[in-house]
């Protein structure tokens, strides 16, 4: 009896202290919520993978302006993420301000605890039944 | 400043124009050509056109320089569909993020743009030209 009492102590300590890893969607949407152009320097750390920032000079105003690359996309119509291992793609749908289809193509790295932004693709499409209904990676082929 | 995609598509046309003016033969040749041509500006500025019919160098510089951003890479792809209607997928590689534009256009329509008033690419890449660019940007779509 005590022994199996102590199983379950075990197993509910471990199921306490075990974090998940938030899907990308939620890491995005709170990269979305929480980044401004009065931030976005300092919390670029929590959104971005030191590989994406160590290139970059943080006090250019064009460097934070795409940091804020979600500014091009003013309605979300839907998601898909894959993850494979450490890394993960998030295609995000949606409209810009003039109601054009876009998309986000996003490639995500893992960086315990959390998901890190390592390369972006902003893609304008002819219109939205060009919306990817796979999760995709920016092309790098193309960058 | 965000690079908006009507910037994208002017500058698909005026990279085009380059080209063109450069050599006009060929280019016609490469874009006139059924089938695939790509077009590839370098973080040096160094474009290259190439497709069945051959390849073309020029400088991309003037064109890129004009727009508001720094841009590192071009890459478009282009797909002749026939009956001079030409399918794109532009790729400029910012210093953050990378923006992808896909659109088409009809490369007769193009051409005589540019040989009639407005296609001396000096002249048109000395200064914005906003009728100029309102009508490749009509030529190029949206």
């Amino acid at each position: 009896m005590r022994a199996l009492l102590l199983i379950c102590t075990l197993l509910l300590c471990a199921c306490a202290t075990h974090q998940q890893t938030p899907s990308l969607y939620d890491t995005f949407s709170d990269y979305e919520s929480n980044t401004n152009i009065n931030n976005i320097e300092h919390s670029s750390l929590n959104y971005f993978s030191n590989k994406l920032l160590s290139k970059l000079n943080l006090s250019n105003p064009e460097v934070t302006e795409q940091l804020l690359f979600k500014k091009y996309m003013e309605k979300k119509s839907s998601n898909i993420e894959a993850i494979t291992n450490n890394s993960g793609c998030l295609t995000i749908n949606g409209y810009d301000l003039e109601n054009m289809p876009i998309s986000f193509n996003l490639k995500y790295i893992k960086s315990e605890p959390r998901w890190l932004i390592d390369e972006i693709n902003v893609s304008f499409v002819n219109n939205k039944e060009d919306f990817s209904e796979t999760a995709k990676c920016p092309n790098i082929n193309n960058n | 400043m965000k690079l908006q995609i009507s910037e994208v598509k002017i500058t698909v046309a005026k990279l085009l124009e380059v080209a063109y003016s450069k050599d006009k033969g060929l280019t016609t040749k490469i874009m006139a050509e059924k089938g695939n041509a790509k077009l590839v500006v370098d973080h040096t500025g160094k474009a290259t056109l190439t497709g069945t019919a051959g390849f073309l160098s020029f400088s991309g510089s003037p064109v890129l320089d004009k727009i508001g951003v720094k841009v590192k890479r071009v890459s478009i792809d282009f797909e002749n569909k026939g009956k001079m209607k030409v399918g794109y997928n532009a790729t400029f590689s910012l210093e953050v993020i990378s923006v992808t534009v896909k659109g088409d256009f009809d490369l007769e329509e193009l051409i005589t743009s540019c040989s009639g008033l407005l296609c001396q690419a000096a002249r048109a890449l000395q200064g914005r030209h906003k009728a100029y660019d309102m009508q490749l940007q009509s030529i190029m779509g949206r």
